[in-house]
């Protein structure tokens, strides 16, 4: 068998790249978040709270099955279990549900979107929007918003 | 006697007084009644004219039904019917508080050629079976202009329970 070296073995590894990079997209897409992942979000205590609170939830994200969205649970501390729903592009995955109510007031019930990147079963560069229940027509959003972050690592 | 009358005069104004207080309330604590659970069709229209975002993103005013579940203690909701593109089918989740109601959505972008993004409802339960309120889209475009970075784009909505829907 002869043996490739020199510029044939350049060429030759230029046409595998090329071959790889023909492969269907689904082959080179990113890991989908279906799964069971622990999620440690930062957000503020309130839309008008200086203080952070951390939560620790299990997310489990069910598979798409061809669609564009997904459906996923999340369960927190006090395993109080709620619906939510993901939509992933390529690495990029947005997460949305209902926070659990803490207690009474417009501060204490909030809607999360939770933004990143999927990684090495790892989600990175992540973002988390905070929509309160405390109307605000001084918001774009009209309501109260809060900026958090959040850590998400693949727990299965 | 007279006491008696007198007593019963006070007891009789504190309950008119206390009942007038909670009915002045902000939030009736109803919680147990209102539920989403069903089909509605909600109806959208521009805020104060304003039918696209500051950078020119919009999902239209087209008419939504959605139907709302509630299976084994997880509230979520599909929209099953979206005029602008009949196969987009946005998966969310809900709750409820007293009279008031949060839905989030994350959207169905198949083939978009606009950014992405998800939808947040927030409204009341008006009558039986209507509602009506306010729906915020974050689009998947940077706009530092806004609080959360991202570009934002708010819609009104009224809505109706479907025929035989279960609220």
């Amino acid at each position: 068998m002869k043996q490739v070296t020199g510029p044939g073995r350049l060429l030759a590894s230029l046409g595998a790249l090329a071959c790889l990079a023909l492969l269907s997209p689904s082959v080179l897409a990113a890991a989908p978040l279906d799964g069971a992942w622990t999620f440690t979000i930062n957000i503020p205590e309130s839309s008008v709270s200086a203080n952070q609170r951390t939560l620790v939830v299990t997310v489990v994200a069910s598979p798409r099955d061809g669609a564009l969205v997904g459906k996923l649970t999340v369960t927190d501390a006090n395993n109080v279990t709620v619906a939510g729903a993901w939509r992933q592009q390529g690495k990029n995955v947005s997460i949305t549900y209902e926070l659990p109510c803490a207690g009474t007031g417009d501060n204490s019930c909030a809607t999360l979107i939770l933004k990143g990147k999927i990684k090495s079963g790892k989600i990175r560069t992540s973002q988390v929007i905070v929509l309160w229940d405390a109307a605000n027509n001084r918001n774009p959003a009209l309501f109260d918003t809060s900026n958090g972050t959040f850590a998400a690592q693949r727990s299965q | 006697m007279a006491l008696r009358y007198i007593s019963i005069l006070v007891l009789a104004a504190a309950v008119l007084i206390t009942g007038g207080a909670a009915s002045g309330s902000k939030r009736p604590a109803q919680s147990a009644g209102q539920t989403l659970v069903g089909d509605w069709i909600l109806s959208f229209s521009p805020i104060n004219g304003q039918n696209f975002s500051r950078l020119g993103n919009t999902l239209g005013f087209a008419d939504r039904d959605i139907a709302f579940d509630a299976q084994g203690g997880l509230q979520t909701a599909v929209v099953t019917r979206e005029d602008l593109n009949t196969s987009l089918h946005p998966l969310g989740a809900w709750r409820v508080m007293g009279d008031q109601f949060s839905a989030t959505f994350e959207l169905w972008c198949e083939g978009a050629t606009a950014p992405c993004g998800t939808v947040t409802l927030r409204g009341s339960f008006t009558d039986v079976g209507k509602v009506k309120g306010t729906a915020t889209v974050f689009f998947e475009q940077d706009d530092s202009t806004t609080p959360t970075g991202l570009d934002t784009w708010t819609m009104a909505f009224r809505g109706n329970q479907a025929a035989g829907g279960a609220n």
